[in-house]
C-alpha cells in the first residue's frame, strides 16, 4: 500500500508546512489572478451543468424525470460530464491537476520517494479547479437528497471519492501525455491516437443505423455504471441499501488502481529529448529550414525570428498545443445538430474561431516569458527589446497560420461528405484570420503589461498571466455567448439569412484586425521602454 | 597614474559621471565618477553587494541610470544606443544565455545580431567551440551544460564580433585552470591593440597578475583607484597614507577584515 509507516508525525509536520507554503503561494496568486480565474471557471462549470440539465429538457423536466425514477441516469451523466471536464480542461488548457511541487523541487527536503508522491498529489488536489468540481459533485449529492431522491451520507462520501478518482485519472492522463511528448516518436503516437479516437469513432457511429446506435449508447451507459462517475451516481441516488457497500468498494478499488498506475507511470525513466535531437554541430547553421525562414526577415529581425521559432518548436507545451489545435476540428461533428439548418456551418465557424485564437496561447501571449534569464540578452545586444517582441510575434503568427492551414486540410478531408461552398470556405478563412491576427496583436501588449516567467520544460505547471487569462476567457466566452444568444433569439433561419448576405464580413474584421496588429507592431516601443526594466526583472529574476 | 592618457578625450574608453542607480528607496550606485583609458585591462572590485554588477548594467544597457551619465568611446551611452552596442561585448551577471539553443546556434545568433557575415560567423563559431573545448557537448542544449561550460559560451558570445570594449562580470569564477589560463592570454592580446577590458572578479591574484588598473568600490561609491604596474617590480600600493604590498591587504584594509565565529559550527 501507499501508506504504512511512512505517515510519521515528522512527515505530517513537514507535509503541513509545505501545504502552508502552497497556500501562501495560492494566496499570492489569488491577489493577482487566481481569484479572477476561479470565478470565471465557476461560471463555466455552472454553464456545463446547466447544459446537461437542458439536454434533459430543462430543470423542470429533470425533476420530473427524477420523479419517474431516472435520477440515477441524470446523476450519472452529470458526473460523467464533470469527469470529462476535469481532464478536458486540463489537457486542452492546462488548468488543474498540476502537482503543486515538482518531484525535483521536493528532493532537496528530507522526504522518501513515497512521501514525495503523497505530498505532490495530496496538495495538487487542492487546486482551484478541483475545489470547483468538488462543489459540483457535492451540490449534486445535496440536490438529490433535497429532491428526496437520495440519502445524504452515502451521497457525500461518493462525491468526495469521485473527486479523488477524477483527479487521479486526470493526473495519470497528463503524466502519459508528458511522457509521450518527451520521447522521440511520442508526438506521432499522440497525434495518431487522438486522431483515431476522435475521428474514426464518431465516423463509425454516424454510419450506424438508429437501432444499432441505440444499442451502442446502451452499452456505453452500461460501461459507465462501472466507471467512477457511474458508481458514484449509484451511491448518490436511492435509499441506503446493501448494494451501496459494493459500490463503495468498487470506487475505492478504482482509486487504488489509479494511484498505483500514476505511481508506476511517474517512475518510468524519461529519456532526455535533448540528446535525441541529434544536430550536426556546425553544418546545421546553413542547412536547416528554420534558418532559411528566419533569413527571410532580413538583418534586423531575421536572427530574432530564427531564435524565436526554435524556442516555439522546442517547447513541449507549445508543440503539444500546435498538435492538438488542428484536432479541434473533429469536435465539429459533436456540435453539429443534424436537425437545424446550417448546423455544420455554425459548428465550423465556432471551432475555427476557437482554434485560431484560444489554443497555443502560452507563447503568443507571453512572448518574452519563455526566455528566462536569457531575456537580459536583448538589452545588451544591438537590438531593442521591442525588436525581440516583434520577432517573437512574427514567429508565433507563422506557426498559428500553419495550424489554421492544417486544420483546414483536416476539415476538408474529415467532412468530405458535408456540402460545402466557396462562400463557406471564405467565411471560415476570414474568421480564422481574424482570430489569429487579433490575438497576436493583443499578445504584443499582454507580453509587455502582463509578462510572466515560465518554466520552459514543464508541460502542466505553468499558469498564464492574469492578462493572458482574461484575454483567453473573454475572447472565447464573449463571442461564443453572443453568437449563442443571437442564434437562440433570432433562430437558425435568421442566421442562415445573415450568412447568405454577409458571408464576407469576417474579411472586414480580419482587415481591421490587421490594422490593429500593424498599429501595435509599430507603436509598442514607448510603452516597452517604460516597462523594460520591470519586464526583464520579472522574467529573469533579480539578475 | 598615466595622467596624459586620462585627460585626452580620445584616449578614454569609458567615462562614468556621477552615476547613481536606485532600486526604489535603495541606492545601489551612489554618484560614482570614473574614467577608464583605452587599451587597459581594468579590474572593478568590491565586496558582495557593492554595486559592481549594477554599474556594469548601466554601462551596457541592462539598466537605465537614475541620474548621471555614461560615455563609451567618446559618445553618450544609453540603453537605446544601438550603434554603440555594436562596438561593445558583454558577459553579464547571470550570463543571459538562451538556454534552449545549442552552443553553435547561440553563438551564430550573436554573430548575426552584431552584423557579421555568414561565412565569418561559421568560421568563428567553429573556432570558438573548438578552442573552448565545447565540441563534445555540441549535442546538448545550453540548459544542460555545466556551470563552467555555460560561462565559456557566454564569454565566446561576448567576443565573437571583436568588440572595442569588453565588459565581463566575474568571467573566471568556475572555469577550470586550463580554461582560465587561455582566457587570460586572449584578454592580454585583446588589449594589446588598444581595445579595453572592464571586468569584475573576486579572485585578487588574477587581478594582480592580469590587470593594469583597478578600482575598488564599496557601498556604491568609489573607494580606491590606482595602477598595479608597480606591484610586480617590488613596489607598494598607497591608500590613506599607508603602504600595502598586495592587493589583498589593500582590499581588506578598505573593506574591513571580518572574522566572526559560529559557536554551533
Ligand atoms: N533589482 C534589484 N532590486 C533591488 N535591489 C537590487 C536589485 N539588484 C541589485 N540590488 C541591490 O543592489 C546592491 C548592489 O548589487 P550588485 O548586484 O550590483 O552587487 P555586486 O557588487 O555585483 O555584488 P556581487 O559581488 O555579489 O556580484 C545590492 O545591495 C543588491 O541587493
Ligand atoms: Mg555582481
Amino acid at each position: 500500500m501507499l501508506t504504512g509507516n511512512i505517515l510519521t508525525s515528522d512527515f505530517l509536520r513537514k507535509g503541513s508546512a509545505l501545504i502552508g507554503l502552497r497556500y501562501r503561494l495560492i494566496w499570492a496568486q489569488a491577489r493577482s489572478s487566481q481569484g479572477m480565474i476561479s470565478v470565471l471557471l465557476a461560471l463555466y462549470l455552472l454553464g456545463v451543468l446547466a447544459a446537461v440539465l437542458i439536454s434533459f429538457g430543462g430543470a423542470g423536466a429533470a425533476i420530473a424525470a427524477i420523479a419517474l425514477g431516472k435520477a440515477e441516469s441524470i446523476s450519472r451523466w452529470m458526473l460523467t460530464s464533470l469527469y470529462a471536464n476535469g481532464f478536458g480542461l486540463s489537457l486542452l488548457f492546462g488548468f488543474g491537476a498540476r502537482a503543486a511541487f515538482t518531484d525535483g523541487a521536493l528532493r532537496r527536503f528530507p522526504f522518501a520517494a513515497r512521501q514525495r508522491f503523497l505530498i505532490r498529489h495530496g496538495i495538487g488536489i487542492f487546486d482551484p479547479v478541483w475545489t470547483l468540481l468538488i462543489c459540483g459533485a457535492l451540490g449534486l449529492a445535496v440536490g438529490m437528497f433535497w429532491l428526496k431522491a437520495g440519502s445524504l451520507v452515502p451521497g457525500l462520501v461518493a462525491a468526495f471519492l469521485f473527486i479523488f478518482a477524477s483527479y487521479l485519472t486526470t493526473a495519470s492522463l497528463l503524466a502519459i501525455v508528458n511522457r509521450l511528448m518527451q520521447t522521440r516518436g511520442g508526438t506521432a503516437i499522440l497525434w495518431g491516437g487522438a486522431l483515431t479516437i476522435f475521428s474514426v469513432g464518431p465516423l463509425l457511429l454516424q454510419s450506424l443505423d438508429p437501432v444499432r446506435l441505440r444499442l451502442v449508447w446502451r452499452l456505453v451507459d452500461m460501461a459507465l455504471r462501472w466507471m467512477p462517475p457511474g458508481v458514484a451516481a449509484g451511491m448518490m441516488v436511492g435509499p441506503i441499501r446493501w448494494s451501496m457497500a459494493g459500490r463503495l468498494v468498487i470506487l475505492v478499488l478504482w482509486i487504488i488502481l489509479l494511484a498505483l498506475f500514476l505511481r508506476w507511470i511517474e517512475h518510468r525513466p524519461i529519456k532526455s529529448g535533448t540528446d535525441a535531437d541529434g544536430i550536426e554541430p556546425i553544418m546545421a547553421l546553413e542547412a536547416d529550414v528554420i534558418g532559411q525562414v528566419g533569413a527571410l526577415f532580413g538583418r534586423r529581425y531575421g536572427p530574432l525570428v530564427d531564435k524565436s521559432l526554435r524556442y516555439h518548436l522546442r517547447c513541449n507545451l507549445i508543440r503539444y498545443s500546435l498538435i492538438t489545435s488542428p484536432l479541434l476540428v473533429v469536435v465539429i461533428q459533436f456540435l453539429n445538430s443534424k436537425s437545424a439548418p446550417g448546423g455544420f456551418l455554425f459548428a465550423s465557424v465556432l471551432i475555427f474561431y476557437i482554434l485560431s485564437c484560444a489554443t497555443a496561447a502560452g507563447m503568443m501571449l507571453n512572448l518574452l516569458g519563455f526566455d528566462g534569464a536569457g531575456v537580459r540578452r536583448y538589452a545588451v545586444i544591438p537590438a531593442s527589446l521591442g525588436d525581440a517582441l516583434r520577432a517573437g510575434s512574427l514567429a508565433s503568427m507563422i506557426l498559428r497560420l500553419m495550424v489554421v492551414l492544417m486544420a483546414f486540410v483536416f476539415w476538408i478531408i474529415l467532412y468530405w461528405k458535408e456540402p460545402k461552398s466557396w462562400r463557406m470556405v471564405l467565411m471560415l478563412v476570414g474568421i480564422a484570420l481574424t482570430g489569429t491576427i487579433i490575438y497576436n496583436a493583443i499578445g504584443l501588449w499582454i507580453s509587455i503589461f502582463s509578462a510572466k516567467a515560465v518554466d520552459f520544460d514543464s508541460m502542466w505547471n505553468n499558469r498564464l498571466s492574469l492578462g493572458a487569462n482574461v484575454a483567453m476567457l473573454v475572447g472565447v466566452v464573449v463571442p461564443y455567448a453572443l453568437g449563442a444568444v443571437l442564434v437562440d433569439r433570432l433562430g437558425r433561419a435568421a442566421f442562415m439569412e445573415f450568412y447568405d448576405q454577409f458571408w464576407w464580413t469576417p474579411w472586414v474584421t480580419a482587415l481591421l484586425a490587421a490594422v490593429l496588429y500593424l498599429l501595435s507592431f509599430h507603436n509598442l516601443d514607448n510603452a516597452l521602454r517604460l516597462k523594460a526594466e520591470s519586464v526583464i526583472r520579472r522574467i529573469a529574476g533579480a539578475h | 597614474m598615466n595622467e596624459s592618457m586620462m585627460q585626452s578625450p580620445d584616449g578614454v574608453a569609458i567615462r562614468i559621471d556621477h552615476l547613481t542607480k536606485r532600486y526604489g528607496e535603495f541606492t545601489a550606485v551612489d554618484g560614482m565618477t570614473l574614467e577608464v583609458p583605452k587599451g587597459r585591462l581594468f579590474g572593478f572590485l568590491g565586496p558582495n553587494g557593492a554595486g559592481k554588477s549594477t554599474t556594469i548594467g548601466c554601462l551596457t544597457g541592462l539598466l537605465d541610470p537614475t541620474s548621471g551619465f555614461v560615455e563609451l568611446l567618446g559618445e553618450r551611452f544609453s540603453s537605446d544606443s544601438i550603434d554603440l552596442k555594436r562596438r561593445i561585448g558583454v558577459m553579464p551577471e547571470g550570463l543571459a544565455l538562451f538556454d534552449q539553443l545549442y552552443a553553435h546556434e547561440f553563438l551564430a545568433f550573436n554573430g548575426r545580431m552584431y552584423g557579421l557575415e555568414e561565412s565569418v560567423i561559421r568560421q568563428r563559431v567553429a573556432e570558438l567551440i573548438g578552442a573552448l573545448d565545447l565540441t563534445a557537448a555540441s549535442r546538448k542544449r545550453l540548459a544542460d551544460y555545466s556551470t563552467g561550460m555555460r560561462k565559456k559560451v557566454a564569454f565566446a558570445a561576448a567576443i565573437i564580433h571583436r568588440p572595442e570594449i569588453l565588459f565581463l562580470d566575474e568571467p573566471f569564477e568556475s572555469i577550470d585552470p586550463a580554461g582560465v589560463a587561455m582566457l587570460k592570454d586572449w584578454l592580454r592580446r585583446f588589449v594589446s591593440d588598444g581595445r579595453t577590458v572592464f571586468m569584475t572578479t573576486h579572485v585578487l591574484e588574477t587581478v594582480e597578475r592580469l590587470c593594469d588598473d583597478v578600482a575598488i568600490i564599496k557601498g556604491g561609491q568609489l573607494a580606491w583607484r590606482g595602477e598595479l604596474d608597480c606591484l610586480g617590480k617590488g613596489g607598494t600600493l598607497e591608500c590613506d597614507g599607508e603602504q600595502f604590498s598586495t592587493l589583498e591587504a589593500l582590499f581588506l584594509h578598505l573593506v574591513g577584515e571580518r572574522y566572526n565565529h559560529l559557536d554551533w559550527l
